[in-house]
């Protein structure tokens, strides 16, 4: 099982492609293993062979050189605007992207001059008590305005009174 | 090699700043070699010079993303496999035998051999047969096994050109061409 898992070792040694230690613990295993030794040689002979006749199945010497380059010339020079555009695109999607942003930050920071000048809508519950919007001040003294009721006892509003009798 | 130290790196650099020379220079070096190895994935002589410079145009076109971190042999053969493993899945291709042809229909090896006449007739019917036979070998592999030993035994890449190349780690490109170097031995015999 362990000389298995070897094999693929051995056809990165055969490549010359293993790390020096790693060749050196690969070659020691040779020494001590038969099997993995005549493996070795079948793979070096195969790896040989291969590297020899690989190359020659890709032709190389009728390629139209001149006419291929014509060709690509011709596709960079009818398409030269797809370059710029893709330069663009990601500088227009950031530039969109900000843009929406601020956009959503504006109506949300700047709601109540919206709704000051007119754009928007108050809220409900102000559009029914008007008065409510128009005197926010009120709300300063809303613990006096809770405790209304109360007969006043010559203490200041804000530190309520006695409730009244009856 | 260091990139610094690859001339056709200084070219790649030229044709960031735009210069088409040097772009045509890199064309002119590299074409036949791509138009080879697209050859070996789709079969078809037209095809695989339309891929060639499908490749080429991609490169000029994502010039200024390049960086020089490997040789340039390493970001080319990147586009140019990963427009071959394209081209394989579309449809036509399925069938990837069917794309063979007759034997000399898209390439004659015989024309590839050097020095001909160096050989005797029986040589060279017996290297015909086993170019033939590693060429039927090379189309069962699939699509990555096929990339990964083209990249290492015809182009020469190292397995670590060879992970970049495919996008993927150096103890997988080791598995890939183990597995890809049994099936040709197979197929081929001894002589492949």
């Amino acid at each position: 099982m362990w000389c298995r898992w070897f094999e693929r070792e051995l056809t990165a040694l055969a490549d010359g492609q293993l790390p020096a230690w790693r060749g050196a613990w690969a070659r020691r295993h040779l020494l001590s293993c038969r099997a993995c030794a005549a493996r070795q040689a079948e793979t070096e002979s195969a790896v040989a062979a291969q590297r020899r006749l690989l190359p020659r199945l890709m032709p190389s010497s009728d390629v139209p050189m001149e006419e291929m380059l014509r060709r690509v010339r011709l596709r960079l020079a009818a398409e030269p605007e797809l370059e710029v555009r893709r330069q663009l695109r990601p500088r227009l999607v950031l530039a969109s992207a900000a843009g929406i942003i601020a956009v959503v930050l504006a109506f949300r920071v700047l709601n109540p001059v919206w709704i000051a000048i007119g754009i928007e809508s108050p809220p409900e519950q102000l559009t029914e008590k008007p008065e409510l919007f128009r005197d926010y001040q009120l709300f300063e003294h809303l613990p006096a305005i809770e405790n209304f009721d109360r007969v006043p006892s010559g203490d200041s509003p804000d530190e309520g009174g006695r409730p009244m009798r009856g | 090699m260091e990139p610094e130290s690859d001339p056709d790196v200084q070219l790649m650099l030229a044709v960031q700043r735009d210069d088409r020379t040097a772009f045509e220079a890199l064309f002119r070096k590299y074409a036949p070699a791509i138009t080879g190895f697209a050859l070996s994935f789709v079969g078809s002589r037209a095809r695989a010079e339309e891929l060639a410079q499908e490749t080429f145009v991609h490169l000029y076109r994502a010039r200024r993303s390049y960086k020089a971190r490997a040789r340039f042999a390493t970001w080319l053969y990147r586009i140019a496999t990963n427009l071959c493993l394209s081209d394989l899945r579309r449809p036509e291709h399925r069938n990837v035998v069917s794309n063979l042809g007759p034997v000399g229909d898209e390439v004659n090896t015989i024309d590839l051999l050097p020095d001909p006449a160096a050989r005797s007739g029986e040589e060279e019917a017996v290297l015909r047969e086993s170019l033939e036979r590693l060429r039927d070998g090379l189309q069962l592999l699939p699509a990555q096994q096929r990339a990964a030993i083209l990249l290492a035994r015809a182009e020469g890449l190292s397995y670590e050109e060879v992970a970049r190349t495919l996008g993927c780690s150096v103890s997988a490109v080791k598995s890939l061409i183990h597995r890809a170097t049994v099936t040709l031995r197979e197929k081929v015999g001894e002589e492949g």
